[in-house]
């Protein structure tokens, strides 16, 4: 039995190190936006920040992932479990939304970089309940529209 | 026991095999096409933009405005009026230069071919190197003939075999849409650099590929070899060294008898040269060619033109109070011009004195030809501002340090050319 013991965690150890190598997995844990836009369904949200305002202050990671070391990589580690999953399932949405936990790490992340300006306008946080990009909808990904993407991202993909 | 072991182990090693090896059959699968699929496949470097334009709707028909967006803005725009009459010193400081007879504000891209045909400035001596920013039969031919050949052909000879104005063969590649440098110079001139575009980022090449012709650029040699004048750096003075050291000219001024250079739209050198906007990370095609919105469709806008007729879109894109932003545009610009006319009236009077100091008698021959050299000096530099299409805006304090350095150099040839034709010896040594 030991030695089937054995097989069963080399041939694991095994599984796992090709199954990583294979998707590339160091890739998701930097800050490459590029990374993001491994997957299609990326496309459009990607054209859209790259020609809007923020391309050259902050990349995907800088809002959508919390700032902090370990929270960022327990986010990281469960929105990469929900995406490989929708995918290999085949469940993405037609219309993909943000979900109420995305949504705070983003507000998080407005008010990180924000901070002095709102302290200006509102001593802190808003005493409403809305998010920064409730009114400024257009400040990370431009206007709304599809993205017709006719560039090929030959060099960036990966 | 043993046996039931090792079948177990067998079966788990095959299992893991099986997996490790879909693992590698997936990774080994050709990288899915991004972007949208082509409805028909275009042969590379076609000169015709209207079969590009079956599989890019949006960008060929912006494209097309091009041809009729013939717009004035305050210092430019693509109304085609004449530079000539709008200032008239311009024909003095051009005096015995084709520019002197026909020098009007460009058009559109689409405009391109008619309108290189039916300027004054082409002569049957004119080499067919001046095709090579208006076609985009340009990269098929420099693929067929060589950039050396094709600039050896006589402009009307090279004329029959081109027939399209500037279109999408010139910045991208056929089908992968990448963006490309297409003129042969621009690759040496980078080379020369000791650079390769093919390193270069997306957001990078989205400013050279304009440096395929918004650049300035000198014909080398009898076979009029088309060169950017690069290889000591890319800013006004070591340009102007550069063509120094080649003592190349464009022609003698008859008036002062220098040897003079003719500047052309250095737009991307005038851009890249530590600009507030190229420094921040900003591209030309993020303002000229802005993301542009048409129903559900976002494309970058091909209607390239002055940002400042859809500054709501180009400015807006990172600038929230657009009104401001196009006020301060409207200020800058009313301060280079305001410099310009003033280096210019320094130019005007520098020609003058010189003329008529190398006509009086006993003239200082030494002082003459230094005061020749000043014009020289001081007129390339103001033409590096005034031939670039942004009235300073693509890097005002650029512009201005650069007007400041021609205005004094232009009033010390007027110096040179007084003291030359003999002024009284008190207003030369400061003494009785």
């Amino acid at each position: 039995m030991r030695l089937a013991l054995i097989t069963g965690i080399a041939a694991l150890v095994l599984v796992l190190g090709v199954g990583l190598y294979v998707t590339d997995f160091t890739a998701y844990l930097g800050n490459n936006p590029t990374t993001c836009n491994n997957c299609h369904v990326m496309d459009a949200v990607y054209e859209g920040w790259y020609h809007a305002g923020h391309q050259e202050w902050a990349v995907c990671g800088d809002c959508h992932t919390p700032h902090a070391f370990i929270p960022k990589y327990l986010v990281k580690a469960q929105s990469g479990f929900r995406h490989v999953s929708a995918f290999a399932l085949g469940h993405i949405p037609d219309a993909i939304r943000a979900r109420h936990s995305s949504l705070e790490v983003v507000q998080e992340n407005c008010v990180r970089c924000h901070a002095e300006t709102i302290a200006n306008t509102n001593e802190g946080m808003p005493d409403s309940d809305r998010y920064c990009f409730d009114c400024h909808r257009s400040a990370a990904h431009g206007e709304r529209g599809v993205s017709l993407l006719p560039y090929q991202h030959q060099e960036e993909s990966r | 026991m043993k046996r039931t072991t090792l079948i177990l182990s067998a079966i788990i090693a095959v299992l893991a095999l099986a997996v490790i090896g879909l693992l590698l059959f997936i990774n080994s699968r050709p990288a899915p096409n991004r972007g949208l699929t082509p409805l028909v496949a275009i042969t590379p470097m076609e000169p015709n933009a209207e079969k590009w334009g079956e599989n890019y709707p949006n960008q060929y028909s912006t494209l097309l405005k091009t041809e009729s967006n013939a717009e004035r803005t305050a210092f430019g725009g693509s109304l085609p009026f004449s530079k000539l009459e709008d200032d008239p010193r311009l024909l003095t400081l051009f005096a015995g230069y084709s520019f002197s007879i026909d020098y009007n504000e460009e058009r559109g891209h689409l405009n391109s071919l008619v309108d290189v045909r039916a300027t004054g400035r082409i002569n049957e001596k004119t080499p067919g190197t001046c095709y090579s920013c208006k076609s985009a039969d340009n990269p098929r031919l420099w693929e067929q003939m060589g950039m050396a050949d094709y600039d050896k052909t006589p402009f009307s000879a090279l004329g029959e075999q081109i027939d399209q104005p500037i279109g999408c063969a010139n910045c991208h590649e056929a089908n992968t849409m990448r963006l490309i440098v297409t003129n042969p110079a621009l690759e040496e001139a980078l080379i020369a650099q000791g650079r390769d575009w093919r390193t270069f980022t997306r957001q990078e090449m989205r400013t050279v590929v304009c440096a395929n012709c918004h650049v300035e650029y000198y014909f080398k040699g009898d076979g009029k070899y088309l060169t950017f004048p690069w290889a000591d750096g890319t800013n006004i003075d070591n340009i102007a060294q550069f063509y120094n050291d080649l003592q190349f000219k464009d022609w003698d001024h008859p008036q002062s008898g220098a040897a003079m250079i003719k500047m052309q739209h250095p737009e991307y050198e005038m851009f890249t040269n530590n600009s507030t906007h190229f420094n921040a990370g900003v591209a030309c095609a993020d303002c000229h060619m802005p993301y542009t919105r048409d129903g559900a469709a976002k494309f970058s806008t091909h209607d390239v033109r002055s940002p400042l007729l859809n500054a709501e879109v180009a400015c807006g894109q990172c600038h929230t109070d657009v009104e401001y932003v196009t006020n301060r545009v409207s200020i800058i610009q009313n301060q280079v011009h305001g410099t310009l006319i003033a280096t210019e009236d320094a130019l005007v009077a520098a020609i003058l004195a010189i003329e008529s100091a190398a006509a009086a008698e006993g003239v200082d021959s030494t002082l003459i030809g230094e005061a020749r050299q000043l014009h020289r000096a001081a007129q390339l530099r103001w033409d590096f501002v005034a031939a670039e299409n942004s009235m300073g805006f693509h890097n005002p304090e650029e512009a201005l340090r650069i007007l400041a350095a021609a205005t004094d150099l232009a009033r010390q040839a007027q110096l040179k050319a007084v003291l030359a034709g003999g002024t009284p010896p008190v207003v030369q040594t400061g003494s009785n």
